[in-house]
């Protein structure tokens, strides 16, 4: 072949040989020693020509990109820093717990000490327990805690309303002792009502699991989210309702959780956290529903009025306990 | 101390960026070199207390590039499923481009090449020049370049025609560009 054909070449120098192409410039190369060398040194002169050495932003470019990896690399020498300090302190401030710990097992009174917590009335209150458990504690109750939670259980005693976000031990359960029944928890979200003046105790399970059991031992239930345990003190008779959790716990978190509420609903949502009547119009809207969160304020005006921005309807205070609910006028 | 290698750091960056781009791009093609190059300098900058960048940091920096292209063309080769007549013509380009090589390194060092190439290239007639640029640098047909410069294909391939004979003249010492250009001058009439 000697020479190879100049079409060829030029395709080769644009970068568009066919498989045929390829061939035969591999035979081409295979015949003398020299003819790779000089097609190559051919594409190396042509791409010079073309090449951008002096782009202005060639090099800024890059620079800048080279700058943001070199910056990745230097975070992560320091990561490895941090993380090579933290175990040597954690090593020795582990090693300075034991010791304390030790220490303290030897030195402590036997005698347990308890605190008293307690809520006024329209008061809520909260609290965190040793072990990292959640409480909130409603008007008008009571409740008293160890110290420090010793032992194979974790008990609590509790003559009101409380909620309780319980930290996870499965080591050590989790028991609130009430005057009518006693909730024994692994690690989870309820409320508990049990008021003196109540006929009625109430436990409603938020998340997790619970087990209700009533002072005689009668009964024991298992609840599951979502339901309510409810306990005759006359008659002893423990029942498992199904409830919207959401709306039984709003007490202690303030937020009113609506979902696809008719004003029929909220209504009635109303009356029962106001303790006021209300009396609705039959012109009034029924067909609109209210998705959302509201918030519940001292006042019941003022959450009718933030309801006024989402639905159309108008109100007049009667007296103290009732309210006249109408439709907008035009 | 510290500022002195990152300033001496950054020049290197700047003054061998564009060559070693170019070698890269020799090797694997446009789109991968530049990732190439970008490994080697942050190679460079982990181990740049143990490494004295003197006058070897070129060939240092060449012969980096030149081991990571390796390693991709070989997998670019499985991926692209290059045929056997591909691969052999691949391995020479490889041999050709070794770094060690000081011819290969010489040539793309060397300004004063290009600044040849650059400098016949300028001293065409205007129109002459804007269609062999297009041409050469953007690699457009002479249909397309007609159509941008709102003239006729007879008279692009006229241009060209007179530009690739004033280059083989000038250029001739560069052996080579004969061969380049002469073929280029017989394209004319082809495509």
């Amino acid at each position: 072949m000697s020479k190879l054909n100049e079409d060829i070449i030029i395709r080769y120098l644009e970068n568009r040989c066919s498989e045929e192409d390829f061939v035969l410039i591999n035979e081409w190369m295979k015949e003398s020693d020299g003819n790779a060398g000089e097609l190559f040194r051919m594409e190396e002169i042509y791409q010079l020509g073309k090449f951008p050495f002096e782009k202005d932003d060639l090099v800024t470019k890059a620079e800048r990109r080279l700058g943001r990896r070199l910056e990745q690399e230097n975070q992560k020498k320091q990561k490895v820093f941090k993380l090579r300090n933290m175990l040597r302190y954690a090593a020795a401030i582990v090693a300075v717990m034991v010791l304390a710990a030790g220490l303290t097992y030897w030195f402590r009174d036997k005698t347990e000490e308890w605190v008293v917590a307690s809520a006024a009335h329209g008061q809520v209150r909260e609290m965190l327990l040793p072990d990292g458990t959640k409480v909130w504690l409603n008007q008008s109750s009571v409740l008293k805690y160890p110290r420090a939670f010793e032992g194979k259980e974790r008990h609590v005693y509790l003559d009101g309303e409380a909620y309780f976000e319980v930290a996870r031990n499965h080591e050590k359960p989790f028991t609130v002792k009430s005057p009518a029944m006693d909730v024994r928890v692994l690690g989870t979200s309820f409320n508990i009502k049990c008021r003196p003046d109540n006929s009625f105790a109430e436990t409603t399970l938020v998340e997790g699991e619970v087990e209700v059991k009533d002072k005689s031992d009668k009964g024991r239930i298992a609840l599951l989210p979502g339901q309510k345990a409810v306990l005759n003190r006359v008659t002893g008779r423990m029942q498992v309702k199904q409830v919207d959790p959401k709306m039984e716990i709003v007490w202690h978190n303030d937020l009113i959780p609506f979902e696809k509420s008719s004003i029929f609903q909220i209504a009635a949502v109303l009356e029962r956290f106001y303790g006021v009547k209300i009396i609705l119009s039959p012109d009034v809207d029924s067909t609109s529903t209210y998705s959302g969160v509201l918030k519940k304020k001292d006042k019941i005006e003022s959450v009718l009025n933030s309801l006024r921005n989402s639905i159309p309807f108008n109100f007049k205070k009667v007296d103290d306990n009732n309210i006249f609910i109408s439709s907008e006028t035009k | 101390m510290n500022e002195e290698l990152d300033a001496t750091y950054k020049a290197v960056f700047r003054q061998c960026y564009p060559k070693l781009l170019f070698y890269a791009v020799r090797l694997v093609g446009d789109e991968e070199a530049e990732d190439i190059v970008q490994d080697v300098f942050v190679e460079l900058w982990r181990r740049k207390e143990s490494v004295v960048i003197g006058e070897q940091i070129l060939a240092f920096l060449y012969r980096s590039v030149y081991t990571k292209a390796i390693n991709l063309l070989k997998h670019q080769a499985i991926e692209n499923n290059y045929s056997a007549a591909m691969m052999e013509i691949y391995e020479r380009k490889l041999q050709y481009y070794q770094p060690d090589h000081a011819e290969v390194i010489r040539k793309i060092e060397d300004q004063e090449l290009r600044q040849e190439i650059y400098g016949a290239i300028n001293e065409l007639p205007d129109k002459c020049r804007e269609v062999f640029k297009l041409s050469y640098l953007h690699e457009m047909k002479n249909k397309d370049i007609a159509e941008t410069l709102g003239i006729s294909l007879r008279t692009v391939e006229a241009h060209m025609y007179k530009a690739l004979k004033f280059l083989r003249e000038r250029l001739r010492h560069l052996l080579l560009s004969l061969i380049i250009f002469s073929a280029k001058l017989l394209s004319v009439f082809m495509s």
